[in-house]
């Protein structure tokens, strides 16, 4: 038999039991009969299997009342404890709400865990004030150039009449002292003129004219 | 449509149900809702459309008036007792068949059991006489007795109650490459032993 051929049959054959109960589609229905004109082997399964289901349908008699069996049915239901599928699940419930909020107090408390477990990193920048200086002097927080030349630093502290009372900071960060009845901002405005100075604030004591 | 005969004892079961209503898979579904709601009188229409498939396929298989009811009581209280969890993700007949299916399942395996001694006692008396004097139905039938149970209710589900392959897999919880297999080894079979006891006959 040629493959193709032979691969028609063995479909054909494969779908004879939905042929003949009525669940082929009327494509395969007709597929089925067309090879069966011509397959002795697909033909004689067909004639056995008309008749094999021919007799296990059997005849569609009256089918005797179930009276008796439906009265024996409603005993069984009276009989046995009212809803058990909607108890039983009612039973579950407390039990599944409390497992539900146990999880949830078990993942709060491992969120905070993990919250408290991770520390921020410790930037520093420019700006953050210097914890260690508490000097009542302290009138501004300067940044040198890192090339910047000793003399030429010291010029410009002497023009502006200031001294340096702590530093360098982690940072990098000098803090300045001016003398009595300077003007802070003015300062700061010479310092930040400099091209030595990279950076120039008043520090936190230092608003205003220094006293 | 359904038939229901009244009398003094209270409302009585007639026959019954027409092939149409049983593909109504919407007006079974809505059934089975009103079954999730404790309503009696929707179980007593699911009880009379099913009773009269189921029968016919339990009768088959069990050959015994009684045990086809009991399993179909059985099938039933199921039903009415998770009702309320069927979601539609199959037809209510391939639910319902495959509750009957599992349960047939049971009853035949433990009759089985029960009866082995039985057989074995008698074994002697039945011959090919008997066999001889098969109608063409007894000859089928015998044939049919001849094969594995599994591969028996595939052909039991596709010809008794019309399921397609794909129904037989959800009812009997099989892929339907293996539907497909047993129908394929249970039409071998038949195919031999059907014209040997034709010739017998």
């Amino acid at each position: 038999m040629h493959p193709r051929m032979h691969a028609n049959h063995e479909h054909c054959w494969e779908l004879i039991p939905w042929v003949v109960n009525g669940r082929a589609s009327d494509a395969e229905h007709r597929a089925v009969l067309t090879h069966a004109e011509t397959c002795a082997e697909c033909r004689e399964e067909l004639e056995r299997h008309r008749l094999i289901h021919g007799q296990m349908r059997g005849t569609d008699d009256v089918i005797a009342a179930p009276n008796a069996s439906w009265q024996k049915l409603l005993a069984q239901i009276d009989t046995q404890p009212a809803t058990p599928v909607s108890e039983s699940r009612k039973a579950r419930r407390p039990w599944l709400i409390a497992a539900l909020w146990l999880q949830l107090v078990a993942i709060a408390a491992l969120a905070g865990a993990l919250f408290t477990s991770i520390r921020q990193p410790e930037y520093k920048t420019l700006s953050t004030p210097t914890p260690d200086v508490t000097d009542s002097r302290a009138a501004v927080r300067v940044v040198f150039a890192p090339d910047a030349p000793l003399n030429k630093v010291n010029e410009l502290l002497r023009q502006i009449d200031a001294n340096i009372i702590a530093g360098p900071s982690e940072a990098g960060v000098y803090t300045l002292s001016a003398s009595a009845g300077k003007d802070v901002q003015r300062i700061i405005v010479t310092l930040r003129a400099h091209p030595e100075v990279l950076f120039a604030e008043p520090s936190q004591t230092a608003v205003g004219t220094y006293q | 449509m359904i038939t229901r005969i009244h009398n003094e004892s209270g409302p009585k079961l007639a026959t019954v149900a027409k092939p149409a209503a049983l593909s109504n898979n919407e007006a079974e579904l809505a059934l089975i809702r009103r079954v999730s709601l404790r309503d009696r009188t929707a179980l007593r229409d699911l009880y009379l459309l099913y009773h009269r498939r189921l029968s016919r396929f339990l009768m088959r298989l069990t050959q015994r008036q009684d045990l086809a009811e009991e399993v179909i009581n059985d099938t039933l209280l199921v039903v009415w007792n998770s009702a309320d969890r069927f979601r539609g993700d199959s037809r209510v007949s391939t639910w319902i068949v495959g509750i009957a299916y599992r349960r047939a399942l049971k009853s035949i395996r433990r009759r089985r059991s029960f009866e082995l001694v039985e057989l074995e006692a008698t074994d002697a008396l039945v011959g090919v006489d008997n066999l001889q004097a098969c109608e063409t139905q007894e000859w089928i039938e015998e044939a049919l007795q001849e094969l594995p149970l599994e591969q028996r209710l595939c052909l039991e589900l596709a010809y008794v109650l019309g399921h397609s392959c794909e129904e037989i897999s959800v009812i009997t919880s099989c892929p339907v490459n293996t539907v497909k297999t047993r129908l394929y080894h249970a039409r071998r079979k038949l195919s031999v032993l059907l014209p040997r006891l034709a010739e017998g006959k």
